[in-house]
């Protein structure tokens, strides 16, 4: 026998982990450690048949809370503080007693809470948590109108088993249903709350102007950035180009009006060829491999330094194809702005000013200069660092020879300065270094925390040539990005893969794009252009694994003798004839077909009986047989 | 394809059920699968239902000899199964057999005789002979004791210990008639002349063959004989059972279902053979717990066969 009360309880302890765990992540710290503590207290509790909070005490709590959210509470800061609201009211109510109302009001506030979830964060969890919760708060609800009509209700396991079966078939009803109009209904990118109150806080990553010295610690975030499904390359080759900072106004090195470069051409080089998928974001610059040829699938303009910017809404995710020449070498064609390319602030601290100046004397070509800066970084011992970093008002001396820290923008902005002061034309590139490569899904994942600058330098017959400063930090071997390539484990890739699949297939989900699908589904038909790669390989081993939970099923069902599926037949239809809801096991196959008085059912029992009762197997063609005369017998009842 | 003189046996079944025992098929069939069986059958009912009519013209029937015993509480061992006297005229004694030395004898309300005869009975019924006074004699085949007793009287009976009543292979009531039949009787008056007038429908070798083929060509099958031993099983931890089926019940069990078989011209027997018999043969076998002596045994068997589920594939 099981109570019904404690069939409930477990539902409603589940659902509200389900409705609290997307948004734990999100919660303040105290919240994050009541919610445990209330959970773990009301289960003891619940053992003891106790209560813990009597309903005054509940409320006087509840009211304490709104009064401290209620104060913290502001236009800019509106959600987080609901969601902790919501979710400390769940703690309270899990503590007062256990009686319908209060399950019911946890049941609505878990939904509640599941549903705010949408407002901060879009995770493919989210589906799972969602049909999860449908389910469970169905079948609660289901329990909870047995509970409230009797709380002391206890029922068999088979009761039990066929109360849930039938409380199933509702959601699963409505679950199915939500599949089928899926394609019409109208779905958001971003977390709603995104759309409403845009980020505040600036990400650390990759931006529109580089001012080494402008922060005093670098917090990476791993928030991904694009995805770039290509075939595997070699890890130094990873540089994503995306921006090309070509002004140096102080200390701060820009994308200038003018265009310093007339025009240029690619030569040389291994076409490589990307799908990428980028996350919403605020710039405009679309990245691909260095150098990053021409872009397909997406509105956009390109410069002759070949940087690709789409004007296109940020508020989407985009998906665009480009090929690009590893190893190609970006040959200038025409006149470069001199003046830009080698102006350098005039209040350059002396000591950097000096090491420009011996170095213009001592190289005669442009190879030879920046050869001797090279050497220069690395007589320095600079280190690469993203925190205890060189002071903001001096941020290039203390650099090179104060502290001897720093990140990209450090490296890579004072090899440029150094490099302009002795006649190179330079310019800085910013994109992204490195990507963890995902197996399952044949893809690069780049985060904002590989956000990179380096250097370009002019040679003297045109050609533009990649300098990375940072690989001359003492540690680059461990500290830089993309020269050790992180692996990951397969369950994140699994996970990185399927929210790759969510983004693709359900967020980016566009109705116009369906409808055009649905109109070329004649020709799709006719022509089919299926393609096993279009599929992200990450679904394969759900695929795989559906299939054999599907096979074990049937292999489960199958093994069942032919003889016990015959009889099983035979008992159907004689519980249909009769008007019963099955046949009880006492009552054997004769004496079935003398309650039926069917002379069809008497030649079954006959023929069955004579192999069975005299230990023999049924023949195949028996079978066929005994199966043909059930189909008789069925078909002149009906 | 027929059993061996499968129609003559169901001959006589029809025969008495249709024209001089109306309504008492089912306690015919079960005299009948006792005979082919070759057990003894305890009748149990009130007096006046025809259970001697019964016993009488099965052995009109079926051409055998019929000798009756009828019980008293003085009745002697010897009177039942024959004494020696001496014969003055050739000087020795000669031995004068009792009514037991008849293929069919009907030992009416046993449990008013006294254990010594009781037990000497159901001996002659265990060992198939009788020793008298050093002699052993064999006794006539086929045999069959057909026994009554009278389930409500209580005074001056000796009602017969469970190990007795286990040698009995069925026991049955008979039943009252249907209305109809009631009334056709109470119209007619007794059966008992017309009875003493049927002639025999088969010989003394159709029921010999027919004995044999139930032994020999009815085929017991391994599910059939689990299924028997579930049921022994389960009445030996029935809650309501102190001591439940013996092996020799279970053989009985085993035995009459073949029986059951043959009289439905099937050479194997079926699960329904093995409950059609189950009530007759295994009920009288349990011994119920003293708290629960006022139950009715067969129903408890019954709800045992109910609680267990039929072989099916």
């Amino acid at each position: 026998m099981v109570n019904i009360k404690r069939l409930l309880d477990f539902f409603t302890y589940a659902i509200v982990l389900l409705g609290t765990l997307p948004l734990f992540p999100h919660l303040d710290l105290p919240v994050r450690a009541l919610l445990p503590l209330a959970l773990i207290a009301a289960l003891i509790a619940d053992h003891r048949g106790r209560t813990l909070l009597k309903t005054p005490a509940a409320t006087l709590l509840t009211l304490a809370f709104f009064a401290y959210y209620g104060l913290t509470l502001s236009l800019a800061n509106f959600i987080l503080p609901l969601v902790n609201l919501l979710v400390l009211l769940l703690a309270v109510l899990l503590l007062t007693a256990r009686t319908g109302r209060n399950t019911l009001q946890a049941f609505v506030l878990s939904l509640f809470a599941l549903a705010s979830s949408t407002l901060i964060t879009l995770s493919p969890y989210f589906l799972l948590f969602m049909v999860l919760q449908i389910l469970l708060i169905t079948v609660g609800l289901v329990l909870l109108a047995y509970f409230v009509a009797d709380p002391q209700l206890s029922l068999s396991r088979q009761q039990i088993r066929r109360l849930l079966s039938f409380a199933l078939i509702l959601p699963v009803t409505s679950l199915l249903l939500m599949a089928l109009i899926f394609p019409i209904l109208p779905r958001t990118q971003r977390p709603v709350w995104g759309f409403l109150n845009p980020a505040i806080a600036a990400t650390a990553g990759f931006s529109e102007q580089v001012k080494p010295g402008s922060v005093a610690e670098l917090n990476a975030v791993k928030q991904v950035v694009f995805r770039a499904e290509s075939p595997l390359q070699p890890q130094e080759e990873l540089y994503w180009r995306g921006i090309v900072l070509d002004t140096l106004r102080g200390n701060t090195w820009l994308r200038g009006d003018d265009r310093s470069v007339r025009g240029s051409r690619l030569e040389g080089g291994r076409p490589v060829q990307q799908t990428i998928s980028l996350e919403p974001q605020s710039g405009g610059y679309l990245f691909a491999l260095d150098l990053p040829e021409s872009l397909q699938g997406i509105r956009h303009r390109s410069s002759p330094d070949l940087v690709h910017y789409t004007s296109q809404s940020q508020r989407q995710r985009v998906r665009y194809e480009a090929v690009s020449r590893l190893g190609a070498t970006l040959q200038e064609v025409g006149r470069s702005d001199l003046e830009i390319l080698l102006a350098v602030p005039p209040t350059l601290p002396a000591r950097l000013r000096a090491v420009g100046e011996r170095i213009r004397q001592q190289g005669r070509t442009v190879e030879e200069k920046i050869a001797l800066t090279e050497d220069f970084f690395l007589q320095q011992q600079l280190s690469y660092a993203t925190s205890d970093l060189p002071d903001s008002q001096n941020p290039l001396d203390d650099f090179l020879f104060g502290k001897r820290r720093g990140y990209c923008e450090f490296f890579a902005s004072s090899f440029a300065v150094i490099l302009r002061q002795a006649e190179v034309p330079t310019r800085l590139v910013g994109g992204y270094l490195g990507g963890d490569y995902n197996g399952l899904g044949g893809y690069y994942l780049v985060t904002e925390d590989m956000a990179h600058v380096w250097v370009e330098a002019r040679l003297e017959d045109g050609r533009w040539t990649r300098i990375d400063p940072s690989r001359l930090a003492i540690n680059a071997a461990t500290a830089v990005r993309g020269s050790n390539p992180a692996h990951l484990g397969v369950l994140r890739q699994l996970a990185d893969s399927a929210s790759h699949f969510w983004a693709h297939s359900i967020l980016n989900y566009d109705l116009l794009r369906q409808i055009e699908i649905l109109r070329n589904t004649g020709e799709r038909l006719n022509k089919p252009t299926w393609r096993p790669q279009e599929i992200p390989s990450g679904l394969f081993p759900l695929a795989a694994a559906a299939v054999a939970i599907i096979l074990g099923y049937t292999v489960w069902h199958r093994r069942k003798s032919r003889e016990q599926r015959l009889v099983a037949r035979f008992q159907r239809l004689a519980a249909k004839q009769l008007g019963l809801a099955s046949i009880p096991p006492h009552i054997g196959i004769h004496e079935l077909a003398r309650r039926l008085k069917d002379p069809l059912a008497h030649e079954f029992a006959e023929r069955y009986g004579q192999a069975i009762y005299q230990d023999r197997r049924l023949s195949r063609a028996e079978i066929r047989e005994l199966n043909d005369l059930l189909s008789r017998m069925r078909g002149q009842k009906v | 394809m027929s059993l061996t003189r499968h129609a003559e046996i169901t001959g006589i079944i029809d025969t008495l059920s249709g024209n001089y025992l109306q309504g008492k098929i089912r306690a015919i069939k079960l005299a009948m699968i006792t005979l082919l069986s070759g057990g003894h059958l305890l009748l149990e009912d009130i007096p006046g239902l025809g259970k001697t009519t019964l016993a009488l013209a099965l052995a009109r029937a079926l051409g055998l000899s019929f000798g009756r015993v009828q019980c008293t509480s003085d009745l002697m061992p010897s009177d039942i199964t024959g004494l020696s006297i001496y014969d003055r005229r050739a000087e020795n004694f000669k031995f004068i057999p009792g009514p037991i030395f008849n293929n069919i004898v009907l030992v009416d309300e046993i449990n008013r005789s006294m254990p010594k005869t009781q037990s000497a009975l159901l001996e002659a019924m265990e060992e198939m002979r009788v020793t008298v006074e050093g002699v052993t004699h064999n006794l006539p085949d086929p045999f069959l004791v057909i026994a009554t007793q009278n389930p409500l009287e209580q005074v001056g009976t000796y009602p017969l210990p469970e190990s007795q009543l286990d040698r009995f292979m069925v026991t049955t009531g008979v039943g009252y008639p249907p209305a109809e039949v009631e009334k056709a009787i109470i119209k007619g008056g007794s059966l008992r002349d017309e009875i003493r007038h049927i002639e025999p429908l088969i010989t003394l070798e159709d029921i010999r063959l027919a004995r044999q083929a139930v032994k020999n060509d009815i085929l017991l099958s391994d599910k059939v004989v689990d299924y028997i031993f579930a049921i022994m099983a389960a009445t030996r931890a029935h809650p309501l059972i102190l001591s439940g089926i013996s092996s020799r019940g279970g053989i009985s069990l085993a035995e009459a279902a073949k029986a059951a078989a043959y009289l439905e011209n099937r050479n194997y027997v079926i699960p329904e053979d093995v409950k059609m018999v189950a009530g007759a043969v295994g009920a009288h076998r349990l011994i119920l717990r003293p708290e629960n002596e006022t139950l009715n045994k067969e129903e408890v068997l019954q709800s045992v066969l109910k609680s267990l589920p039929v072989p099916l594939a």
